[in-house]
């Protein structure tokens, strides 16, 4: 196979665009596929200040690499959640995201969610009901509501995340086939700037993971490769799986679902409900951040939970 | 002779000759889920395996 450019030997064949590209033109192709939905989605301006949250996988120092190649402000934040386990994942994700940073010479902030807030969030896993029954629920609403506060208080104009196609296919697939309307009418590749919450970003997300995966690994971007140990078993993985599948008999169908779903949403399937949605808003009486709880936010009660809990195990 | 095929820690080996397309679908290993790689390149997956060379398949897929 040919690259379509060149006619040199292809590196990467995509099926799902019927594009062949060697190395050179893909590592090209990339970044201005990014800019044209950088563009077409009005994610950000070349004066903005964005700030990129970065997790040491492939997907997040890829988008950050991108968008400072592409000349934009562009800062990193790691959370460092305390994940151990037998891979020791925290600290070999934060040092994949301190050397990227290092060696190109980017700024990256790091906060460190036990010296933040007293617990890890293993430890706020075992002591909450909530992360007994599922880890992975609470390092989403922890990475969730420390990357929203970050951004706020320190005036970025836009957060971006490493989300790519199969990432929001799964989503896709998992809240309709519950039909979990909330989530669908906030789901898209931007969400904007509302009383408290950051606009948020997904440069990444026409990309399928394994385009990305090959970008990282011809720019020769060193990433963690161990999956978190508390990803096995994930309904996310089993939505991935499903759909690729799906996609060795019918390729392209991962993203006509998502970008269909894209369109309908355009077309106003959701208008109502989305109003509904930002009516419920209101402040955190605890700490300031929005929340659509009627008394204090989910973060809060979390950590109220889990300092509870370890005074139970003191006294 | 044989091709080397390296996935997670496992080898596997199959005849030479066939391409990544056909290797992948007698591991059933869905071929959105790993880029092949030989070295530091990336193999196009209709390309024919040559005996006794090593492939590595690199997992793409992360999340939780």
């Amino acid at each position: 196979m040919r690259c379509r450019k060149c006619r040199a030997k292809a590196s990467v064949h995509m099926r799902q665009h019927r594009l062949a590209l060697c190395k050179e033109h893909y590592l090209e192709w990339i970044p201005e596929q990014t800019e044209k939905v950088i563009k077409r989605y009005s994610m950000f301006y070349p004066h903005q200040r964005i700030l990129v949250a970065v997790s040491g996988g492939k997907d997040s120092l890829s988008l950050w690499d991108i968008l400072t190649r592409l000349g934009y402000q562009a800062e990193g934040l790691y959370i460092d959640l305390g994940i151990d386990g037998s891979n020791q994942y925290s600290k070999r994700s934060r040092a994949s995201a301190e050397d990227f940073a290092r060696q190109r010479g980017l700024k990256l902030h790091i906060i460190d969610v036990k010296r933040e807030y007293g617990h890890s969030m293993v430890d706020m896993a075992m002591e909450t009901p909530r992360g007994r029954k599922k880890v992975c629920s609470l390092c989403g609403l922890l990475k969730r509501y420390v990357m929203n506060r970050f951004c706020i208080e320190n005036a970025y104009d836009v957060l971006a995340t490493g989300h790519n196609l199969d990432d929001e296919a799964a989503t896709l697939l998992g809240n309709t086939l519950e039909w979990s309307t909330g989530y669908l009418i906030r789901q898209g590749p931007v969400l904007p700037a509302s009383e408290g919450l950051a606009k948020k970003v997904k440069p990444l997300f026409k990309f399928y993971e394994k385009q990305v995966a090959s970008y990282a690994f011809l720019r020769r971007i060193s990433y963690i490769t161990e999956d978190c140990p508390y990803a096995e078993g994930a309904t996310s993985l089993f939505y991935k799986d499903v759909l690729n599948r799906l996609e060795e008999e019918r390729p392209a169908l991962k993203l006509s679902f998502y970008l269909n779903f894209l369109r309908a949403k355009e077309e106003g399937i959701f208008s109502a409900g989305e109003h509904t949605w930002l009516e419920r808003l209101q402040r955190c009486p605890s700490c300031g951040q929005p929340t659509t709880s009627p008394t204090r936010c989910a973060f809060c009660l979390l950590i109220e939970r889990a300092g509870q809990a370890r005074r139970q195990h003191v006294n | 002779m044989m091709v080397k095929i390296v996935f997670r820690d496992r080898e596997f080996e199959l005849p030479g000759g066939i391409t990544i397309l056909q290797a992948l679908k007698m591991l059933d290993i869905p071929s959105q889920t790993v880029i092949p790689v030989r070295g530091d390149e990336l193999i196009p997956e209709d390309e024919p395996l040559m005996d006794g060379e090593e492939i590595e398949l690199i997992s793409v897929i992360s999340g939780g």
